[in-house]
């Protein structure tokens, strides 16, 4: 499986700490956040909701250079509920991946 | 110029703010997490760009440009390309970019932002100053993100084909996504006219005419029943 890394918020922030800092703190604080809702609404049958949340942590996961789960996140996002456990799991994976990948920064 | 950005992810509105940063002619006044806030916000306030998140739970992007009056200039962002083939429906959208974005392609949004303003700017000097308006003979067209020069004189049809139309040139053909609406509007009504609901053609090069069809090079396009008489009287009869 592919690891997540800081490149592009490295790339971004100019090697300037502050900035790069700044960016973590905001991955730290919204990620569990955007994957509670995403858990939530997948336990309460709310499948545009869920969509919704798929699409946002889409984002996080391009942004932490997992290029090939954001295509299998796409993916998932796009298709019919319930129809896809494979995608689903393999994207539960990515989020566990990324969320204790945010915790050691 | 001053700006607001509209996304619901504040890592999205940090990177879009960062990137801004490095353009001195841009200033954020203002960020929110959802577009109904920021409708409130101008409808008390004035700015010149909006970078916009297309997908937003309740009210996406486009509902937001719908919902305003005089939209300023908008950047749209997405993650989803497909949602950006409606941006060539709007006047004021200058660029869509793709999550995540690069400096490089975001740089080129800019090129493309601060070309828009200068035109605009030019456009309202002239106005201002009672110039007398120089009629522009050609028109740029959005193709695979080109902006492809036009000159309307060596039009010679232009085609509905769902969502696109098909601009033929003397030389060339272009298939833009656009309406014949909104390209009927660029063009001079005496050399145009819409003798069909899917064909608008230059009556200048117009061969020859029978029965309910007109000859334009090689082209044989129908003529509506109700356009016919329009035609005629264009035509310069013995």
């Amino acid at each position: 499986m592919e690891e997540p890394n800081i490149e592009y918020i490295l790339k971004l922030s100019r090697n300037e700490e502050a900035i790069k800092q700044r960016f973590i703190n905001i991955l730290k604080f919204e990620l569990p956040i955007e994957i509670d809702a995403y858990y939530m609404s997948l336990r309460l049958n709310k499948w545009p909701q869920t969509m919704t949340c798929i699409h946002k942590l889409k984002n996080k996961i391009a942004i932490l250079g997992l290029e090939n789960s954001y295509h299998l996140a796409d993916e998932y996002e796009k298709s019919n509920p319930n129809s896809r456990k494979d995608l689903q799991i393999e994207f539960e994976k990515t989020l566990t991946l990324m969320q204790h990948f945010v915790n050691c920064l | 110029m001053n700006c607001i950005i509209i996304d619901d992810e504040m890592l999205a509105r940090a990177v879009i703010a960062q990137m801004i940063s490095l353009h001195t002619e841009l200033n954020v006044v203002e960020e929110f997490s959802n577009a109904i806030e920021a409708i409130k916000y101008l409808n008390k306030n004035e700015v010149d760009v909006v970078f916009l998140d297309i997908h937003m739970p309740d009210f996406n992007g486009f509902d937001f440009i719908n919902t305003i009056k005089n939209p300023p200039k908008v950047v749209l962002i997405t993650s989803d390309k497909n949602f950006a083939i409606n941006a060539f429906e709007y006047d004021c959208i200058v660029d869509y970019l793709v999550k995540p974005i690069t400096e490089e392609r975001f740089e080129k949004a800019m090129q493309k932002l601060n070309w828009r303003v200068d035109t605009s700017k030019k456009d309202d000097t002239s106005l201002n100053d009672n110039m007398p308006v120089e009629k522009t003979n050609e028109f740029y067209v959005n193709i695979n993100n080109r902006l492809i020069k036009i000159d309307i004189p060596t039009i010679t049809i232009i085609k509905a084909k769902g969502d696109y139309i098909s601009i033929k040139t003397d030389t060339t053909s272009y298939t833009v996504h656009t309406t014949l609406k909104k390209i009927e509007e660029k063009l001079p009504k005496n050399l145009f006219l819409k003798i069909h609901r899917s064909f608008i053609i230059n009556t200048k090069k117009i061969i020859d005419i029978e029965d309910n069809s007109v000859l334009i090079g090689k082209d044989v396009i129908p003529v509506s029943r109700g356009n016919k008489p329009e035609l005629m009287k264009r035509l310069n009869l013995l």
